[in-house]
């Protein structure tokens, strides 16, 4: 029987450098229907795609060149009465949504723009009896929620308006015989879920109750010979991938099992040299489903080293919501809670090991090593999760012309194509 | 890419049937799409979108609950499949003019058909299922989906919460294997596997454990470098201990000779590792604690140096970890300093 697995081959000639200006290119080119149609098409998940666009811009020092009031004008129009916020204006709210319209003020720092006590109040009321959050009022549970409601909590300061011992026991119910996680209790590992629980329970100060080293090996497994990654066994290499794979390393203190320099490789040969633009793995085209340019530019930023934890990370925003992850990683406390808001001595209270209903299945296999390594890595995490936040559902969806759309950067930033070894344009190596 | 141009410009095609034009809807006034007091961009919707998703604004806005409306939300998904609201005002619909659901089952069935992986359709189709009470076409639809594709994460889904919801669990052990037989490996088989076994007979029957045991061997033998059926091998005896399970490690190190794979070795280190951590008595090891350790340190050697390269940070970590926990008496050899397991603070 032939060791057949799946996998791309990546031939000599594919791109080896980041094509900044045909990324421009591909770009500056939106005024074609094709492109309108797809921005039309998702504006279902509008609120999000600002997101990351503004993302994409902080992370680039172009920021200031966004139109600040008009956003949160769009976000004060999303707000509804529940407190939950929509996609766009005539939509209904969304856990995912209110989550981005968080992130975007918080950018902003302008939370007051809504009401953030209603907000609380509609994150609250979306916990199930079991500890599970819903998506919205039609039911839907998925660990994603249970990610988005503490991503949003964390950043009010208000952690402590929910059970947070009940959403912990939820999140490990759905942990895996592998070690990873899925949407619900018994679904099937997947990267994108597993980057959720452990955002998540970097945000309630639980990751010692994962086994860091079983996980993190689910999650260096994902590496395949062309060095891409994919999101569950025996699945092809793709892009997006990467970033839910990365991020977890990152927060669990593993990042440094991936061969970074295969997988730089891999997301430069997803580039495509005729139209720009990042296909979802080398030699496919550059398709309608494509992935948050945010993602794309983190991606490339942790290969090329450029971001130790917290390097791409903008400190304005940690600072202000008083995300001190680093600072309680150094103290080397044990329980290991990285709650965000409010200082230490009057955030929520500390986390401690909730009584789990049920048996926790895997034992740690080095538990002092594990402790202070997870204290590390929470911190990136909640760095990671306030930054990025990302929001599961745009794993398929075009959003690379939104963002595009709002970068008026071919006019400002240089053209020529930039190694990755070189920093990125000076403004955003600040950040 | 072709396909969806296609498709766009049928939509957009010249003769438009436009709401806009209809008798029936003039009493209506469309509501144009509002991106904001000042847009953040300038849009420039194709003339049918506009036209379904103006009135379908008009629509909620007048929170209308009538057939026409229904009819209109078929248009606006047909176009936008991904549109939560679309989908809520549906079934607000569906309810308040007390549609026959049976109708809507064939129409989700039609839509999932043509676009599997969007978690609205799965939903709303576990909503209709739920109203009705009947789960009855559940195993075989999602079976055909999963025939197109076997690992559709959303089919699973949907497919673990009518077995665990209905208790359908009678058969799924053999659909399961079905699919092996097909792609032994599959992955969300496999997970499908542990899934249906825990919520039946469960794992800690020593008779189950020997039955799945030799069925992965099985698979193993059939197909070597398959990370599932480790994954699952592993996952299911962890608990109790790799090295508890008897004949097993002289099985895997038979193995070892005719079917390797880095995953084998991975297993092989797992059971060392174990022997060491519970201190199993040697004549069953039919070697010391020193002899286990070399042979654990000498399978990450080679993996790190030859047989999974990409890895080699992580099997380095695991050998010097071992080296720190166990290798008291052991002479270093060609042991690698000790490192923490986290990330080096320096930038790369």
């Amino acid at each position: 029987m032939s060791a057949q697995l799946k996998d791309v081959i990546i031939k000599p000639d594919a791109p080896s450098w980041l094509l900044l200006d045909k990324h421009a290119d591909y770009i500056a080119a939106y005024g074609s229907k094709k492109d309108d149609y797809e921005y039309t098409l998702s504006e279902y998940l509008r609120m999000s795609g600002i997101y990351w666009g503004l993302t994409v811009m902080d992370l680039m020092g172009q920021l200031p060149r966004m139109s600040r009031q008009e956003i949160i004008d769009f976000i004060k129009a999303c707000q509804h009465e529940c407190g939950g916020v929509s996609a766009s204006i005539g939509h209904d709210p969304h856990l995912l949504y209110t989550l981005s319209a968080i992130q975007i003020l918080c950018l902003y720092d302008s939370l007051d723009a809504i009401d953030v006590d209603k907000v609380v109040e509609y994150v609250k009321g979306l916990q199930q009896e079991d500890g599970s959050f819903a998506g919205d009022k039609w039911g839907e549970i998925d660990t994603r929620f249970s990610f988005c409601a503490v991503a949003t909590l964390a950043l009010l300061g208000k952690m402590d308006s929910i059970n947070v011992d009940k959403a912990v026991e939820f999140v490990l119910s759905c942990m895996n015989f592998d070690g990873g996680f899925g949407c619900r209790p018994g679904s099937e590992s997947h990267a994108g879920q597993i980057y959720c629980c452990t955002g998540f329970l970097s945000l309630t100060g639980q990751l010692h109750q994962l086994n860091a080293d079983l996980l993190g090996w689910w999650l260096c497994e994902r590496q395949l010979p062309s060095g891409g990654l994919n999101g569950r066994p025996e699945k092809l290499p793709d892009v997006c991938y990467s970033w839910w794979v990365l991020a977890s390393l990152k927060i669990i203190g593993r990042i440094h099992w991936i061969d970074k320099a295969k997988l730089r490789r891999f997301i430069l040969a997803c580039q495509d040299e005729e139209t720009g633009g990042f296909a979802d793995r080398p030699g496919d085209v550059v398709r309608r489903v494509l992935k948050s340019r945010a993602q794309i530019f983190l991606q490339c930023s942790e290969c090329s080293g450029l971001s130790s934890a917290g390097g791409s990370f903008p400190h304005s925003v940690r600072d202000r919501r008083s995300l001190s992850p680093r600072r309680r990683a150094d103290q080397g406390s044990k329980s290991g809670s990285v709650h965000a808001g409010g200082r230490p001595a009057e955030g929520p209270p500390a986390a401690r090991p909730p009584q789990l209903a049920h048996h926790h299945p895997h034992k740690h296999r080095y538990p002092h090593i594990n402790s202070p390594q997870l204290e590390a890595g929470s911190g990136s995490g909640l760095i990671s999760v306030s930054l990025f936040g990302l929001n599961p559902s745009s794993a398929h969806v075009s959003i690379q012309r939104i963002v595009f759309q709002l970068l008026k950067f071919k006019h400002n930033l240089k053209t020529h194509s930039l190694h990755l070894n070189a920093s990125l344009p000076s403004a955003a190596a600040k950040n | 890419r072709a396909e969806e141009e296609a498709v766009f410009s049928r939509r957009n095609a010249a003769v438009c049937f436009c709401f806009r034009d209809r008798k029936e809807w003039a009493d209506l006034e469309p509501v144009p799409q509002d991106d904001g007091p000042n847009p953040v961009v300038k849009i420039a919707y194709s003339e049918k979108f506009s036209d379904v998703y103006d009135y379908f604004r008009a629509l909620l806005k007048k929170d209308e609950r009538s057939e026409r409306a229904f009819a209109l939300t078929a248009e606006a998904i047909e176009l936008n499949a991904a549109n939560y609201t679309v989908w809520h005002y549906r079934r607000v619909l569906l309810q308040a003019l007390s549609k026959d659901l049976r109708e809507e089952m064939r129409y989700i069935t039609n839509i999932i058909e043509e676009q599997p992986k969007n978690y609205q359709v799965w939903h709303h189709r576990r909503m209709v299922v739920e109203w009705l009470g009947d789960p009855s076409e559940e195993l075989e639809f999602i079976a055909q989906i999963l025939s197109q594709d076997a690992k559709n994460y959303h089919a699973w889904q949907h497919r673990q919460w009518v077995i665990q919801e209905y208790k359908l669990w009678d058969k799924e052990l053999a659909f399961v294997e079905s699919l092996l037989e097909d792609d032994v490996r599959n992955n969300s088989a496999w997970n499908q596997r542990h899934f249906v076994i825990s919520h039946t007979t469960g794992f800690s029957e020593p008779a189950v454990v020997e039955r799945e045991t030799q069925y992965c061997l099985n698979q193993i033998r059939k197909a070597p470098h398959n990370e599932s059926v480790w994954n699952y091998l592993k996952g299911m005896l962890q608990d109790r201990g790799l090295s508890s399970q008897p004949g097993l490690l002289e099985k895997v190190l038979e193995l070892k000779e005719t079917h390797c794979s880095p995953y084998l070795l991975a297993f092989l280190f797992d059971c060392y590792e174990d022997a060491l951590e519970n201190g199993v008595p040697k004549d069953s090891l039919d070697q010391g604690c020193q002899e286990t350790l070399e042979k654990a340190l000498e399978i990450c050697k080679l993996l790190a140096q030859e047989k999974d390269t990409i890895r080699k940070e992580y099997w380095q970590f695991l050998g010097r970890s071992l080296q720190d926990r166990y290798g008291g008496e052991v002479s270093p050899g060609d042991a690698t300093p000790t490192a923490p397991a986290s990330e080096p603070q320096q930038i790369s």
